[in-house]
């Protein structure tokens, strides 16, 4: 399984109603996908946010991203690298 | 004196009152929906989440609030009463000071409304003036519309629900319960069950011609809404309401009925006396049809019929006289075991014969209760063609019965109703060519429920023809609950079918049989132990026991002494031929039994001689009598019977459709030999079987065995299966059969499903949520299962609805899961966007990805050209990319290298300027492969390697397995194995990472090609015997299978002679 990334940023800034809209939306198709939605961070003042997940690979999670119409700025697939 | 309170009432328009007076509301709508969310929530709201709320895109949503709340205070505020608190972050109504219509009604019924006491729930229905703020909508404001979407559903519900609950307590008193059956109707229109309630209480009250009002009302909307005719339950209301003539069902009613067709002569046939050729031939063939395999005719060494002389006359009248107004057009025919009413049965065929008539059976046996049709089927498959006559709906029914032939699906309902008209209409036509006409059922004890109704039907509906019914059932063996009861009773109740009683012989009768096949018995010994019970006594007339003359204890003893007495190689054959419980073949028997095949043979000659077992057909024996069946089953001990049942499960399991595969027999036997996952596997394919031949009644019950055999098994086989058997219930023809709690164990089953990484049974899972909800009309809910909740709009949007159903259909069909399903839902979302004349992009999507999956090259690449002209339409060009991508595959496959070229080169032009590298690199690769296979200058391999090592930077597997493909072919055809193997292992690895059932097809093909090619047969015989593609998860995509039938023909041509 690939570990991808996906970059995106908010203005207006991200609401929880928002995100959880988002994450309802995204949730079946990241199921039906095999993607594992490991956890995202998103910056102090709501306006930037990254996902990491578990993927097949990058493609299928910019395709759930599709589906779910859900946009982005990029989808990348990399190693971990821990201290 | 305290100040009136104020009152706001929810249910219905919105409306504040004071002292019974209306309190004028501010014309904002945003003001209103404030009041009415902060009434109907109760508690206190950040100001931050109220602006989100309402006021999402403005610049200043806080001055938004304040204004509003400045306009409510005028409303609410009321002679020094203030409930409306504002504080500096957060808002409240005190709910406390006021009186709020909804949550009186939450309070009197707090949770299910069966739990509420009757009069709570009569106050609670005076609250209810309409829908939960109806008309106050704000489109714009997602989230208040999301919120208020799915109060107003859950308050419908509870509307729906009280009245439904009112209604049944107020059972004993129509007049009281009558407005509200007719509250829940108005409220609830689409459900059969409210028709029903509805009929039911008007009948009550006397009101039968509004209740015949309803019952239309119910027939148009089941036609307009659902495809299909009125449900058993529904007609036998419209019977219960008194009046004599069949309903016409607007829906069902395929053409004039039979009765009406028999008694209106047509206008433009021949003279009644002059029968048309096609007539004569009809006649010719019936004139010639033999007896039944399992009612054969007399032989004349058989003991002849004595005793039953009025029984016979009784039945007889009833045959001749069917037809003739007011006289019965059916009989009953009942007894003990081995009373003799197959023999009475036999005799009546004959003289029906011996009249110039026919007869028409099929044999009912008593594992085949869940076979639904079954002897109806076998009624069919062993008639000539000719006799099905020219008619092709009626030529179609044989096939339909058979199973799946005759493409009649399932979840449409395709009115079981017209199905039931055609065989009516085909029975009348034969009796038209030629009469007296029987029509026998025997053992009904063991009818399947969907005969039961066919044959109900039939008894009404061909009353005024000379089609007579025979009907013959073990006395004391059906049990009052079953449907065979229920139409039972109907028929006797409704004066249409005689009943006839066959009593045991007395002393003289039984000596006369007696004496007809041994004459040196003693009669009186005879009739003492048999007691006038026919098959005994001749049992034990013709019993060669070195005992003879003792008396047993029973039949079954005598018949356990007969069975005793039989060599040890025909006794060892029995309980397998038992076991198997209806009318075996030979090679099944063979398959079953491990034993060599000349001495099976000879056992069963053993066994025909004996008189146990007697040929029924070509390579077919039955047992001469079900009594001697039991026998033979009854002398298993527990262990061993499981043994037996385990083994034929088995064998019955390895057969194919071809070889005449009886999933409803694997079942039982795996059931009874326990294996469970066997059991619950083949209870999910005879389920889907039942579908296809609208026996949904036997369809639920499959699924609920299947269920059954579920516990203990480890989760790895449990989930798929259990997925496999819940989503069945998903199917509209099994709306009436679903569980309350169906969605629940759906919704729980998939999250095992996705813990697991069981992709496939995840998709079905989704797919099967979304399509419960979506007929349940929750397209709120749909929509989450599905992609778009927030867009799902208000209930009973087709085009949400629509929407909904094709982004599930896309997903999955881009995922390569769940295939069946996603075929139901794109043909949904097509009827229903055409219906209501939509165009959504989505829909088109959904229906160009099922073209090209199936290989429809034409009607794929227009329907993707549908897609861009939608998105462009809408200015919204979210799939236009993805589908110019599609249609250069398309243009591709199709040959039409030009055409494809210049696609992909619009396709990366776009790409480049949306910014989407990944488009951008496969459009790429698809300009290099268009433009070698067309023999331009821009083409070659370095090129499209260019394009595969970007995208492997990209990280896109499935546009790299595509490509890779693609070039391999190109390879092979350039003889070049060696490098086709590299891209066709690349393909390999993608589609096993991405779980691609399609994939899996393509590779394993090109590399099976690449094997032949280098002559190496065994490789190419390995790859094609690979697992994934003799057994795929459903039917590959149209290039796939293709890619197959170029590698077989390649290795075929590659192995050694």
């Amino acid at each position: 399984m690939a570990h991808v990334i996906l970059e995106r940023s908010f203005d207006p800034p991200l609401t929880d109603e928002r995100l959880e809209e988002i994450t309802g939306r995204l949730q079946p198709c990241l199921d039906r996908g095999g993607v594992r939605w490991i956890r995202s961070c998103q910056s102090r003042d709501r306006t930037r946010l990254i996902c990491e997940f578990e993927a097949p690979d990058a493609d299928v999670v910019r395709g759930v991203l599709m589906q779910a119409r859900v946009e982005h700025e990029r989808v990348w697939s990399g190693q971990v690298i821990e201290p | 004196m305290s100040p009136p309170r104020l009152s706001v009432h929810l249910l219905g328009p919105l409306e504040v009152q004071t002292g019974g007076e209306r309190v004028d509301l501010p014309p904002s709508r945003k003001a209103r929906a404030l009041l009415a969310y902060l009434a109907a929530t109760g508690r206190p709201h950040a100001r931050s989440a109220l602006c989100d709320l309402f006021w999402p895109e403005v610049n200043d949503p806080r001055a938004g609030l304040r204004w509003a709340l400045s306009k409510l205070r005028d409303v609410v505020h009321h002679e020094g009463a203030e409930p409306l608190m504002c504080a500096r972050d957060r808002v409240a109504l005190d709910v406390d000071a006021v009186d709020v219509d909804l949550r009186r009604v939450t309070s009197l019924v707090p949770a299910e409304a069966s739990q509420a006491s009757t009069e709570a729930l009569l106050e609670a229905v005076h609250a209810f003036r309409g829908g939960f703020v109806e008309g106050l909508d704000l489109p714009a404001c997602h989230q208040f519309a999301a919120w208020s979407l799915g109060t107003r559903e859950r308050l419908h519900g509870l509307h729906v629900s009280v009245h439904a609950t009112l209604c049944r307590r107020l059972q004993g008193d129509p007049e009281a319960a009558l407005p509200h059956a007719l509250a829940r109707l108005s409220l609830d229109p689409f459900t059969e069950a409210a028709y029903l309630e509805a009929m039911e209480v008007l009948a009550g009250v006397g009101r039968v011609d509004q209740g015949l009002e309803v019952y239309e009302r119910c027939c148009r909307m089941l036609a307009d809404h659902l495809g299909r005719g009125p449900s058993e339950a529904l007609q036998t209301a419209r019977w219960q309401l008194g009046s004599a003539a069949p309903p016409a069902s607007p829906s069902a009613a395929p053409s004039a009925s039979p009765s009406a067709r028999a008694a209106e002569p047509d206008a433009d046939a021949p003279e009644a006396d002059a029968p048309s050729p096609a007539g004569s031939n009809l006649a010719a063939i019936l004139a010639d049809l033999p007896p039944p395999d399992h009612l054969p005719a007399l032989d004349t060494g058989e003991p002849r019929l004595v005793g039953r002389s009025s029984e016979l006359e009784a039945l007889l009248g009833v045959i001749h006289g069917s037809g003739d107004g007011g006289r019965d057009n059916s009989f009953l025919l009942t007894g003990e075991a081995g009373i003799g009413k197959t023999r009475l049965l036999r005799e009546l065929v004959a003289r029906v014969r011996e009249a110039g008539g026919w007869v028409l059976s099929g044999p009912i046996f008593e594992t085949e209760e869940v076979r639904p049709f079954g002897p109806w089927a076998d009624l069919l498959a062993g008639l000539p063609r000719g006799a099905l006559g020219g008619d092709a709906e009626v030529a179609g029914l044989s096939a339909v019965l058979q199973g799946r032939a005759s493409g009649a699906r399932t979840d449409r309902p395709t009115a079981r109703a017209q199905f039931f008209g055609a065989v009516a209409r085909w029975l009348a036509s034969l009796a038209e060519a030629r009469t007296p006409a029987l029509v026998v059922l025997d053992d009904i004890q063991w009818l399947d429920a969907s005969s039961a109704a066919l044959l109900h039907f039939l008894v009404r509906e061909l009353a005024p023809t000379p089609v007579a019914f025979g009907l013959a059932a073990r006395e004391g063996e059906i049990s009052p609950t079953t449907p065979v009861a229920r139409m039972l009773r109907s028929l006797l109740v409704s004066g249409r079918t005689a009943r006839v009683s066959l009593a045991r012989l007395d002393a003289p009768d039984t000596e006369t049989l007696v004496r007809s096949v041994a004459r040196e018995v003693d009669p009186a010994r005879v009739f003492a132990a048999s007691e006038g019970n026919p098959f005994f006594a001749l049992a034990l007339a013709t019993s060669d026991a070195p005992g003879r003359g003792e008396t047993p204890r029973s039949i079954e003893e005598e018949l356990d002494d007969r069975l005793e007495r039989l060599d040890p190689g025909a006794r060892a054959l029995l309980p397998w031929a038992a076991a198997l419980g209806r009318a075996f073949d030979v090679p099944l028997l063979v398959r079953v039994v491990d034993r060599p095949d000349h001495e099976i043979v000879e056992a069963i000659d053993t066994l025909e001689r004996r008189g146990i077992l007697r040929a029924s057909g070509e390579d077919r024996y039955d047992f001469t009598h079900s009594l001697l069946r039991q026998a033979a089953t009854d002398r298993l001990s527990e262990p061993v019977r499981r043994q037996v049942h385990r083994s034929i499960a088995r064998a019955l399991d390895a057969m194919d459709r071809t070889e005449g595969r009886l999933p409803g027999a694997v079942a039982h036997h795996a059931e009874r030999g326990g294996l469970s996952a066997v059991a619950a596997a083949a209870c999910a394919e005879a389920a889907d079987d039942h579908l296809w031949v609208f026996a949904y009644d036997e369809a639920a019950t499959m699924v609920e065995r299947g269920r059954a055999q579920l516990e203990g098994l480890p989760d790895e086989t449990r989930i798929p299966l259990e997925v496999d058997l819940l989503r069945l219930y998903s199917f509209a023809g099994l709306a009436d059969h679903r569980p309350d709690d169906v969605e629940d164990e759906l919704r729980r089953v998939t999250d095992e499903a996705v813990s697991l990484g069981l992709g496939q049974s995840v998709a079905k899972g989704h797919a099967s949520l979304m399509e419960i909800q979506y007929q349940r009309g929750a397209f709120d809910e749909a929509g989450r299962s599905s992609l778009r909740s927030a867009e799902a709009g208000r209930t009973g949007d087709p085009g949400s609805a629509a929407r909904a159903l094709a982004e599930t259909a896309a997903c999955l069909l881009l995922l390569d899961q769940a295939l069946d399903d996603a075929r139901r839902l794109v043909d949904e979302s097509t009827q229903l966007a055409r219906s209501h004349g939509l165009e959504i992009d989505v829909v088109a999507l959904a229906g160009a990805l099922l073209s090209h999956q199936d290989g429809e090259l034409a009607a794929a690449h227009a329907a993707f050209r549908e897609v861009i002209r939608r998105g462009r339409r809408q200015r919204d060009r979210w799939w236009e990319l993805p589908a110019l991508a599609r249609m250069t595959m398309v243009e591709l496959d199709q040959g039409a290298y030009a055409a494809a070229l210049a696609r992909a080169r619009e396709t990366g032009e776009l790409a480049v300027r949306m910014g989407d590298p990944v488009q951008g690199a496969f459009a790429r690769g698809l300009a290099a492969l268009a433009a070698g296979r067309g023999g331009e200058a821009e083409g070659g391999m370095e090129r499209v390697d260019a394009a595969l090592e970007e995208l492997r930077d990209l990280d896109s597997l499935w546009k790299i397995a595509h490509l890779q493909g693609y070039a391999a072919e190109d390879d092979i055809a350039r003889g070049c194995p060696a490098s086709a193997r590299e891209r066709a292992d690349e393909t390999l690895r993608a589609a096993r990472t991405l779980e691609r059932p399609s994939l899996h097809v393509l590779s394993r093909a090109l590399l099976a090609h690449c094997a032949a090619l280098e002559g190496d047969p065994r490789a190419a015989r390995k790859h094609l015997d690979a697992p994934e593609v003799t057994h795929p998860h459903h039917r590959p995509s149209h290039r796939a299978l293709e890619a197959l039938e170029r590698a077989r023909a390649a290795a075929a041509a590659a192995a050694p002679s």
